[in-house]
This record gives structure tokens, C-alpha cells and sequence, in this order.
């Protein structure tokens, strides 16, 4: 996929006013004339990747059915080889990035201009003067041209500040607002914090709080762009809930040996390690990595049907569970139940999965031992709920009906439409991993 | 295979009430299809099914998700049960209140579409731009003398079936009816846990609602029996038959509210 350079206010704007135009003076374009949707689309493109955006051309490409749409848009020839010569470098550049990335120190991320013809640009604390020559002679075989530029912050710095000013809930609440994403931007060098309702006063608290590196931005809910139903909902970050294309449903995040992962049901890793091996299947929420799978705990008699996937990086790993797409809503998960019978038959417990969405009932049963007859499996210390659950939602994550925050298990199977099993998030926690004997330690939470 | 006769198959009238040409979408809830695909042993022939019995909209039956079913006049109820003078709404008001349902909207508006010496079934109508789901539901049980909330969430409507659950289709790839057909292959997947396993050989033609403007046909599976597990299946594919030329007749799929249009 082509890399995109922010999509700016101003291109947007003028995409729109040209689209009105179209509407109202379509007589005076060629017949036969073009969906005015494909022409603000393709007029989208050419803005991201600087191409001419002379309606006239735009029209009549859009009218030759002989125009080359590999890249979605009709191009003209000679635009046609310049964006395979820029995807000929994109498929290049990954040493170029590992190169800066060997000085994490002083690495301040790698961008594409697009609208600049595919500069690419690097940015260094400091000794950039150094790096250039470097990067110069690694670009030179590709036909790149890059920019080495000094920055104030580097790549890991804007990361790290991301996730610190996402997790301060209690200063969000103090300042009444609420924000609806967190971003580094590594062509801004800066972190874009878009809170909603926007003041000039919370702007500055906000700065003064975390930084000049922090850019406030007045938000609106991502409802429409980022979350438009449960198997297109990529956020960042990517919450519990939502499908994986494994066919189940993201589950908790966690940390795992260190590393940031997100669980799903046992038997959907067992799959797709039985298929394709431990490296052979890449999880994906939408274009969202999810990572490989980890391990699982899928085996006879084992306590918890869990499974793990990752790594991922800060900006996507998140411990939300999706309540809602309209509203958007979420819940922060703080803390897990412990096991040793802290539950009981007729507690309130929820799952959210990507086919039955959030579901609510109460246990049923709290020492379950089903059978999985096709795997010839049984699965100890299951619970038994109530609620309805479907193709689709193994991986779910199951919380407290009375204390939302609270994570109390991951679905796993059902007897019938309106009887689900659960793994308690104790024993998926504490699950012995089938990976190379590591053994799964999972944990909601970083502490 | 058998005539479905067994079917209490609900849901319908609703389906039919949606459906008017104005109200189909052309987008609604959709269950994703798993990209996964498990090897599996080669696809049989592909199976053709009796023609699915045609159905009265009155007969049709729905459900939340839950065993409680209501029909599609239900939902043509006021809003503002929650305020009604029964033990069941009070205490739903005061759950409401006092914050014990957080995972749903503390407003009014909800409609009561079931209401028995035991039970007692709340529906809100979800925003209209919500893709998902069209209601969020409370249910109620009279359990030792007062009203308990047993189940909630968000409701995608669908018919009821009796020891049948409802199946997505879709036509099969490259079939394009004309006025005269009666015959053609479709793609179910199912939406019950089968373990990852295709619905094929236990696939129903569940029932058909033949209107003027449209034909709304609504396929179920046989679920397997014991515990299975949820993770996405394979879809199966069948050959349906009409008891009718479709004409100039949409096709609709029926298993979820609003049918959803797969023809043209």
C-alpha cells in the first residue's frame, strides 16, 4: 500500500467544494459524466500524492475505461510510472529505517512526502550532519531522494508520550474533556492530542502538563472514520472486542513476557498453528498487525481455552473493551478477578464479541467441564453464562456486569444459543502456554 | 432433505414490516467471513434443497437473544414503559437509576414488546446511524416475588426458530437470476458454534415470505449438539428453489432485521 502523508484540512476542503461544483455544473463537463464520487476520490489521491488535480484531466481519465487503475485511481501514463517507481522505492526503504533505528537514541523516524514527488525524510536529535552522507549513499541504489533533518524529539520519546498522556484518564476528567485520540506524528515531530471540548485553556494545560512536544487539537468523536462497526474498527488503539481475521474476537490486551500482546480463545491460535505453523499465520485487525501467535492453552484438560498474539506496539495495544461503535464507547479494564471463588452462580457477567456484540446474563455454573467433541478436548474450571454467543465471538472478552472494569474471563465455546462457557481470567492469566514450554504468564495490566 | 414443517419460524412479519423498498439497506449487520480457511476435506456436490415453505408474516416470531420471543406488532408499541405502573418497570426504573445496568442507556424510551406473569422484555431503539444492532434490550424474571434483570445488551433482531438458528446467505458467485428463475446456488454460513466446521448437510431452507415487490427467504442451520466452540466456519454451498418464478422481485436475505438485499 502506498505510505500516505497526512491528509491536510485544506485538501480535504477543496475536494469538497469541487464536489459541490461538479453537482451543480455537471452539464458543463464532457459526457458521458463520471460519478462525482469517483472524481472526488481520485481528487483525493492526486492531492496525497501531488499529481495534477486539473478537473478536466481528472474527468476524462475517469471516463477511459483503458486507463491503468492498479493503484485504485485512473492514472495517466507517465503518473503511472512514477508511482511504480515510488512503490519500487517504499519496497526498498526497510534498511534505510533499520539504519536510523540502530540510533534510537537520536532517531527521530522516517516519513514519505508524498506530495513532494516520495522525498523521504529522517529526522536526528542530533549528528544529523553525519547520518545524511549515510543515508544518502543508501538511498542513491534505490533512486530515492531523502532528507536528513534535526529534530527536538526522537521516534521513541513521541511514542512513550503517546501512551503517557492516552493513560492519564484523571487529568482528561479534570479538565472535563474528553480525548478522542492520541497520535505521534513523525512528520510534526510532536504528539496531537485531539480533546473535545476544545479550549484555549485546556490546550495550555495539556502543553504545560506534557510538554512541548504536544500539539492540542479540538477532537470529535472518530466514530465514522476509525470505528464503523466491529470488523472495521482499527482505532489506534485496537480494543477488545472487535474481529481478528482468524475468524474470532480480540481479546484482552496484555503483557506477556514483557512484551505488549492481546489474547483470543485457545482454539483459534490451536488453529491457525495446526494450519500454518507458529510463525506461518500474521494476525490482522483490518491492515492493523496484530502479530504472530504466541502460544495458546488449548489441550485436554487444560483450565483455560487462551490464547495470546503479538507483539505490538504501544500506540495500538490498549486494555479497552469496546462497549459501542455509535456512540463509540469503551470501558478501561483495571483489574482482573482473582480466581479461587470470587464468582458465583447468578453473577452478573458481559461479553462483548464481534458477532453477538455486548451481551449480558449471569453464571450458570462455575465449575464446568464440556467436552469439545471435535477436539476431543475437555476444558476444566469453565463458567457457564447465560447470554447468547455465536460463530465469531471465541476470544471475547467477559467482564463484570457490576464493575465494568473488571475483566472476569474470555469466551470460549457454548451448548446452545443462549448457554456460553468461559475461561476464568485467572486461569488464562496463569495458563501453561503450549509454545516450546515458555509457559504463558498473562496479565491485564502493565503493573 | 425434508420440508421444514417444524418451524415456528418467527421473525418474519418483521422482516416483512422492514422491508418495504423503501426501508431495505443495502448495508446492515454483517458477520465477518473469516479469512481463515482450515483445510478441510473436498467440498461435496453441491446439495439442492426442497423449496422453503412460504410463510405468512403474521406467523413470524422474534427474539433478542434470549428465549423470549415477541412478534413484529410488538415493536409498534409507545415508548415509555419504563415508566409504567407494573412491579417489572419499577424495577427496571430503579436499575436504571441507580446505575446497575452501566452498559445501557439511562433514557427513556423503551418500548415493552413481552409481558407475562414472569417476564418482562424492554427494548430501546438504537441511533439510526448505528450499524450493528437496532435495539438495546432488558429482560426481567419474577423470581421469588420480585422482578430480577437476567439479561441485557445489545439486540440484533432476528427470527426465532424452534431447534433451528438462523443462516447468512448470499448468492453464489456468478449467478444472476432473471424473471424466470427459480433455481439458484447460494452461500450459507452459518452463525451457530460449530467448532470451525461448514454447515453442509445440515443446512434448512427455513421459510420464504413472497411479497409483490419482493422475496425475502431466510435459511437456518441444525446446530451440532454439546459444547462447541465460536470461532468462524467455512460457508457451504446449496441450491435453492422457489415455489415461484422470482419475476421482477427483489431477493432478500431474512435471517437478520432489516432483510438485507442480495438481488439485484
Amino acid at each position: 500500500m502506498p505510505q500516505l502523508t497526512p491528509r491536510t484540512r485544506r485538501s480535504s476542503g477543496v475536494v469538497f467544494a469541487i464536489l459541490l461544483i461538479l453537482g451543480v455544473a455537471q452539464p458543463t463537463l464532457a459526457a458521458p459524466s463520471p460519478d462525482p464520487l469517483a472524481i472526488g476520490a481520485a481528487l483525493n489521491y492526486r492531492t496525497t500524492f501531488g499529481y495534477s488535480t486539473d478537473l478536466s484531466l481528472v474527468t476524462a481519465l475517469e471516463a477511459d475505461s483503458d486507463a491503468d487503475r492498479t493503484y485504485s485511481v485512473p492514472l495517466a501514463p507517465d503518473e503511472l510510472a512514477d508511482m511504480n517507481r515510488r512503490m519500487a522505492i517504499q519496497e526498498a526503504l526497510p534498511p534505510l529505517l533499520e539504519y536510523g533505528r540502530t540510533h534510537e537514541p537520536i532517531f527521530g523516524g522516517m516519513w514519505v512526502d508524498q506530495a513532494a514527488g516520495g522525498v523521504v525524510h529522517f529526522g536526528f536529535t542530533q549528528d544529523a550532519s553525519i547520518h545524511r552522507p549515510v543515508l544518502e549513499s543508501l538511498a542513491a541504489p534505490i533512486g530515492a531522494t531523502v532528507q536528513v533533518d534535526e529534530v527536538a524529539w526522537t521516534e521513541s520519546e513521541l511514542n512513550a508520550l503517546t501512551e503517557v498522556i492516552s493513560r492519564d484518564l484523571d487529568f482528561h476528567g479534570s479538565l472535563g474533556v474528553t480525548v478522542y485520540n492520541t497520535a505521534a506524528k513523525i512528520a510534526r515531530n510532536s504528539v496531537e492530542v485531539s480533546i473535545d471540548p476544545y479550549s484555549a485553556d485546556a490546550a495550555r494545560a495539556f502543553e504545560d502538563r506534557f510538554g512541548p512536544a504536544t500539539v492540542v487539537l479540538p477532537g470529535t468523536s472518530p466514530q465514522t472514520t476509525a470505528c464503523t462497526n466491529r470488523d472495521n474498527c482499527p482505532g489506534p488503539p485496537i480494543r477488545a472486542g472487535i474481529s481478528n481475521d482468524g475468524g474470532c474476537t480480540v481479546g484482552f490486551g496484555i503483557y506477556m513476557d514483557g512484551n505488549r500482546r492481546f489474547l483470543t480463545a485457545g482454539h483459534c491460535v490451536y488453529d491457525v498453528v495446526t494450519a500454518y505453523g507458529w510463525g506461518g499465520w500474521t494476525w490482522f485487525h483490518q491492515s492493523t498487525n496484530l502479530g504472530l501467535s504466541t502460544d495458546h492453552s488449548w489441550f485436554d484438560w487444560s483450565a483455560a481455552d487462551a490464547g495470546a498474539m503479538g507483539n505490538v506496539p504501544a500506540g495500538i495495544h490498549s486494555n479497552d473493551v469496546l462497549n459501542s461503535i455509535v456512540p463509540l464507547a469503551w470501558t478501561n479494564i483495571t483489574s482482573g478477578q482473582p480466581g479461587g471463588n470470587q464468582d458465583w452462580e447468578g453473577m452478573g457477567v458481559c461479553q462483548s464479541g464481534q458477532t453477538s456484540f455486548h451481551r449480558c446474563g449471569a453464571i450458570l455454573g462455575v465449575n464446568e467441564t464440556p467436552y469439545y467433541g471435535k477436539y476431543g478436548f475437555h476444558i476444566k474450571w469453565q463458567r457457564k453464562a447465560n447470554y447468547m454467543v455465536q460463530d465469531g465471538d471465541s476470544g471475547a472478552p467477559v467482564k463484570s456486569k457490576a464493575t465494568p472494569s473488571m475483566a472476569v474471563g474470555l469466551q470460549s465455546g457454548r451448548d446452545s444459543l443462549y448457554v456460553a462457557y468461559y475461561s476464568h481470567i485467572s486461569a488464562v492469566l496463569m495458563a501453561n502456554g503450549a509454545n516450546g514450554g515458555i509457559g504463558a504468564s498473562l496479565w491485564v495490566s502493565e503493573s | 432433505m425434508t420440508r421444514l414443517s417444524l418451524l415456528t419460524l418467527a421473525g418474519l412479519a418483521l422482516l416483512a414490516v422492514g422491508c418495504t423498498d423503501q426501508s431495505v439497506p443495502t448495508s446492515g449487520p454483517t458477520r465477518p467471513t473469516p479469512i481463515l480457511v482450515v483445510p478441510t476435506e473436498e467440498a461435496a456436490a453441491v446439495a439442492t434443497l426442497s423449496p422453503p415453505p412460504a410463510l405468512d408474516p403474521q406467523d413470524v416470531r422474534l427474539s433478542c437473544g434470549s428465549p423470549l420471543a415477541f412478534s413484529a406488532q410488538a415493536l409498534r408499541g409507545p415508548p415509555g414503559a419504563e415508566l409504567a405502573d407494573h412491579p417489572a418497570a419499577a424495577a427496571f426504573r430503579e436499575q436504571l437509576l441507580d446505575g446497575q445496568l452501566p452498559h445501557l442507556p439511562a433514557s427513556g424510551g423503551w418500548q415493552i414488546v413481552v409481558l407475562t406473569h414472569t417476564n418482562a422484555l424492554f427494548l430501546l431503539p438504537a441511533p439510526q446511524e448505528n450499524e450493528e444492532f437496532q435495539y438495546w434490550d432488558a429482560e426481567f424474571e419474577k423470581r421469588d416475588g420480585s422482578w430480577a434483570n437476567v439479561g441485557s445488551g445489545q439486540c440484533v433482531v432476528q427470527p426465532v426458530f424452534e431447534d433451528i438458528e438462523g443462516a447468512r446467505w448470499e448468492l453464489a458467485p456468478g449467478e444472476r437470476p432473471t424473471a424466470d428463475s427459480r433455481r439458484f446456488d447460494v452461500v450459507v454460513t452459518a452463525q451457530d458454534c460449530s467448532s470451525g466446521q461448514s454447515p453442509e448437510g445440515r443446512i434448512v431452507p427455513a421459510a420464504a415470505i413472497y411479497q409483490e415487490t419482493s422475496i425475502i427467504v431466510i435459511f437456518g442451520v441444525r446446530p451440532l449438539p454439546g459444547a462447541q466452540t465460536c470461532q468462524g466456519a467455512p460457508p457451504a454451498t446449496v441450491t435453492l428453489e422457489l415455489e415461484e418464478p422470482l419475476g421482477d422481485r427483489r431477493l432478500l436475505d431474512g435471517s437478520v432485521f432489516p432483510a438485507e438485499q442480495r438481488w439485484p
